[in-house]
């Protein structure tokens, strides 16, 4: 900051309430959020050894954590599938996002579109925990989805949904599908509804319109909602654990499983994988569709 | 002339809502009736008759009385912690003038996308093995605020933004410290935001659970203890809850949705009063003249 | 001492822009002083640092002899009024005016009666309860004045104060605020790029081009004899001629331009062969009848243009033999302005004394250069 800069700030704030930012800021951001990561990132490449024996001869960096992370068979799948399925939960939700914000973002009843909105907030507002119970009761063996399948005749006897890969991607869309909804809402709203109706009078038909007009502009939206889901549902933990099983292991299980064995190094070499590949996945499509960082601005 | 499509279109809309909704509360509403199912196994078929007992074994369970006070002891330390440094953020990316500033902007916010186990380990390693501070409410403490504090600071940042600098700098001019200029213009401004702040910071809290159950260590929270009871899965007195979990959150939307009308409308109000009396000013003035 | 206002070879450089260039003013107490030029020439610049928000790069602005530099802009014994006024939107009109006073801690019951005797002075009886945006804009001009004087300030900055407001208003808030700065005795400090609300509040006036003043005087001198090219074309209606001195002796000059020679003042001593402009006032010209004689006087022919009824006056405009904006003339209405067709030929004349020999291009100010 420039000298002038430091006395501008002086004169706003005094001395103290520039030393109250820069304190707070540099707290928040050192002590919170990136030794934490250093140290996590450090762990990951170190042996698990007892206390004891930090700093000994034994305690030299490694990559062994990670290779078991990422190299053992087993685990590659459970990576590819939280990817896949991860994938899959944000495709969904962008599907069932769209018609939605768009219909509320064109929404001439400015009452209907606010009662709309607290009416989606509210399953919303809901805890996540409690959505995916909700799941559990309707998926389980003897509950209404496998009742209502065999009374239609489409099953012959109830299919475990749960301790399956299915029945934690259900419940993962059900919990994630709403944070596509604002951020897609927010780019249509400040779509001029002229331009539609100019390409309309120009004789775009309706999938051309959207093609054209809705979908370049909603960009950033649809961007910073599909990474929003996506990081969601990869990094989710609670919604697995409830509707998974032995059958059905997730990535942040693993991180769990080693942190309950107090074998913390191997669990952030996961958690290190993890974010890696999620970083890596989501820049790769922010390039493959042409998105830049500047467009999504939060 | 396009009456058809038009009609038509319109109904494929409203269909396609209620269909979206009923996805979005059925659901809900299945888990909440089993509450009344006087059977021991969370079902509404058998349906065996219409009962409160759950509720009332609900009530009395003293592990969830205690884990309901643990969340509410962390969410009241989140919202001491989250609320000031979202402020000072907030201060920093409106205010300050630093090269630096959207670098600082993407590491303050990070948290907000990290996964919350991942923010839970870090948390816990760093903790552990630099001051060998194991898990405990307090590391949960931290862990939330790195990213509620992200929170905290979005919402400043949106309310100052809007904020007229001059007024700030007219405070100073007729004599007042910063520290008074915060006082009675800062801060008074920021109310809403502030209020917001702290409303958003303790349900976020509350209702965490991937951060909270790595850094914890023995404690129990709220959602600590409901996920304990959904994965033992038994009987119908954790639907109770989440009956009036559910419920609350209903009242909880629509009183916020009233408040947000009724204050539309005071401003429309207040704006409209304004030109009234200025056309009404007009009139002495081309008189005198 | 007494609390005269000095700005001492101010100036202010934002980076490579020079936004200031070496001010220097006294302004003595209580006088009614504006700054006046186009937007961008620095007067806002100056007024912030004046007021404190902005520290000068090079010179001193002192107070009643003393320095003012390092002293915030909550110590300076200034008061500011922002251009958007600033008034504080979620308190009263009372705790508005009250405000300077609340936070030097003065007790409810003085602070209530201050309130009161300022309401008062401007015009705003009863007001106190009122909420800010149920006031008019001439209404929260005034609460904005109130509000500065409540904390006694030795000098009142004011900054564009009437641009938002509507022409009728604005004249109404001109005749009121040079009177309460006549009842109040404090020294004004008034900026603006309406020259005509410079000339009417002011005792003095300075008028300011690219950070720079060019003139520093009274209305009546600024109008009536300019000292440089700018100020006679930025100040009221000015006729322009350009032309290269051939004659130069007791104070005034000859210039030979393609409107013909024509005879002027010559304030600054141009000496023979320079390029210069010639000013006249379209009010100084007049209409000289077929025949008549022109003796004594410069006379000028051309072609009319257009003749525009304005109510006071007409302005009558003819092709300038120099290309580009027509010569003007203006005629008090006296009932017997000849109605004059677009492509007659029309004598004007004016005399010596009316016209002043200026230099070209921008004035510079002793020693310095333009950044």
């Amino acid at each position: 900051m420039t000298r002038a800069g430091w006395r501008d700030a002086v004169r706003r704030f005094g001395y103290g309430g520039v030393a109250f930012i820069f304190a707070g800021c540099a707290f928040w951001a050192l002590v919170l959020i990136v030794l934490p990561a250093l140290l996590m990132l450090d762990q990951a490449f170190r042996p698990f050894l007892a206390r004891t024996e930090w700093g000994g001869p034994k305690d030299v960096y490694t990559v062994k954590n990670l290779v078991t992370a990422v190299g053992e068979p087993l685990n590659q799948v459970i990576f590819l599938k939280t990817i896949w399925a991860s994938v899959l939960v944000t495709a969904v939700a962008l599907v069932n996002a769209y018609p939605l914000s768009f219909i509320l973002a064109r929404g001439k009843r400015a009452a209907w579109v606010g009662a709309i909105m607290v009416g989606l907030l509210i399953p919303f507002w809901v805890n996540e925990i409690l959505r995916a119970f909700a799941w559990q009761l309707l998926l389980a063996r003897f509950g209404p989805i496998n009742n209502l399948l065999i009374a239609a005749g489409i099953l012959t006897e109830p299919y475990p949904f749960l301790n399956q890969d299915v029945g934690v991607i259900l419940g993962l869309t059900y919990a994630y599908i709403l944070f596509m909804i604002f951020p897609l809402y927010n780019a249509m709203e400040s779509l001029d509804p002229n331009q539609l109706d100019a390409a309309r009078d120009l004789g775009a038909p309706a999938w051309r319109i959207h093609w054209d007009i809705v979908i370049p502009h909603s960009k950033p939206g649809i961007a910073s909602g599909c990474i929003v889901t996506f990081m969601l549902a990869a990094g989710s933990f609670a919604v697995p654990q409830i509707l998974g099983g032995t059958r059905s292991l997730w990535v942040t299980q693993l991180i769990y499983n080693q942190f309950d064995a107090i074998n913390w190094n191997l669990g952030a070499a996961y958690g290190v994988a993890l974010v890696v590949l999620c970083l890596a996945f989501v820049l790769t499509m922010m390039a493959a569709f042409r998105v830049r960082l500047g467009d999504i601005a939060r | 002339m396009t009456a058809s499509p038009a009609r038509l279109q319109q109904a494929i809309v409203v269909t396609y809502l209620v269909v979206f909704f009923v996805y979005m509360f059925l659901p809900l509403a299945y888990m909440m009736g089993v509450a009344f199912n006087d059977t021991r196994i969370p079902t509404l078929n058998p349906w065996r008759g219409f009962t409160l007992r759950w509720f009332v074994v609900m009530w009395e369970d003293d592990r969830m009385w205690q884990s309901v006070g643990k969340s509410v002891v962390i969410a009241l330390w989140v919202i001491a912690l989250s609320v000031p440094l979202g402020l000072a953020g907030a201060l920093f990316m409106s205010r300050l003038q630093v090269a630096a500033k959207p670098f600082v902007y993407a590491v303050l916010v990070s948290p907000v996308l990290t996964p919350g186990i991942i923010i839970g380990l870090s948390t816990l390693i760093f903790w552990d093995s630099t001051f060998d501070i194991g898990g405990r409410w307090q590391l949960s403490v931290l862990g939330q605020s790195s990213f509620i504090s992200a929170y905290c600071m979005l919402l400043f940042m949106a309310r100052l933004q809007r904020f007229d600098p001059t007024l700030e700098e007219a405070a100073l001019d007729l004599g007042a410290t910063p520290v008074q200029v915060f006082r009675t213009i800062t801060v008074p401004y920021m109310r809403p935001a502030i209020l917001s702040a702290v409303a958003l910071s303790f349900f976020q809290s509350f209702e965490n659970y991937n951060t909270t159950v790595f850094t914890i260590g023995n404690d129990l929270t709220f959602t600590m203890f409901i996920v304990g009871k959904v994965r033992k899965g038994v009987q119908p007195d954790t639907n109770a809850l989440a009956f009036v979990l559910v419920v609350l959150t209903i009242v909880g939307g629509v009183v916020y949705e009233v408040v947000r009308r009724r204050e539309v409308r005071r401003a429309e109000a207040r704006a409209r009063a304004a030109m009234r009396a200025g056309e009404a000013a007009m009139i002495p003035l081309a008189v005198a003249r | 001492m007494r609390n005269d206002l000095e700005l001492d070879g101010v100036s202010k450089q934002f980076g490579d822009f020079t936004a200031v260039f070496r001010v220097s003013v006294t302004i003595p107490q209580g006088e009614f002083f504006s700054f006046l030029g186009p937007s961008g020439c620095g007067k806002t610049t100056i007024l912030r640092m004046i007021s404190g928000f902005i520290d000068p790069t090079e010179g001193e602005i002192r107070l009643a002899g003393r320095s003012l530099a390092g002293i915030g802009p909550n110590r300076r014994p200034t008061a500011l009024i922002f251009q958007n006024l600033a008034l504080f939107p979620l308190m009263t009109v009372a705790e508005n005016i009250g405000y300077g006073l609340k936070v030097r801690g003065v007790p409810r019951a003085e602070r209530d009666r201050k309130v009161a005797e300022l309401l008062e002075l401007t015009a705003l009886p009863g007001f106190g309860p009122k909420r800010v945006d149920e006031l008019s804009g001439g209404q929260k001009q005034r609460v904005a004045i109130a509000r500065a004087l409540a904390v006694e300030p030795a000098v009142l900055l004011l900054d564009e104060p009437l641009s938002a407001l509507d022409l009728k208003l604005r004249q109404h808030m001109r005749a009121e605020l040079r009177d309460l700065q006549r009842r109040t005795g404090i020294t004004f400090i008034y900026i603006t790029h309406d020259q005509g609300e410079a000339l009417a509040m002011s005792d003095r006036v300075a008028v300011m081009s690219h950070g720079r003043i060019e003139q520093i005087g009274t209305s009546t001198e600024i109008y009536d004899h300019p000292q440089t090219a700018f100020v006679a074309s930025f100040v009221g209606e000015n006729n322009v001629f350009a032309g290269r001195i051939v004659d130069a002796r007791e104070g005034y000059g000859v210039i030979d331009s393609p409107a013909g020679r024509l005879r002027a003042v010559n304030p600054h001593q141009l000496p023979v062969g320079a390029d210069s402009l010639l000013f006249v006032r379209p009010e100084r010209m007049r209409l000289v009848s077929d025949g008549a004689p022109a003796t004594g006087r410069n006379v000028v022919e051309g072609e009319i243009t257009d003749e525009v009824f304005e109510g006071l006056a007409v302005n009558i405009f003819l092709r300038h033999p120099e290309g580009g904006r027509p010569i003007a003339v203006s005629v008090t209405n006296d009932g017997a302005v000849p109605v004059l067709a677009p492509g007659t030929r029309q004598r004007i004349a004016f005399v010596a004394e009316h016209a002043v020999l200026l230099p070209l291009g921008p004035q510079t100010q002793p020693g310095g250069d333009p950044a």
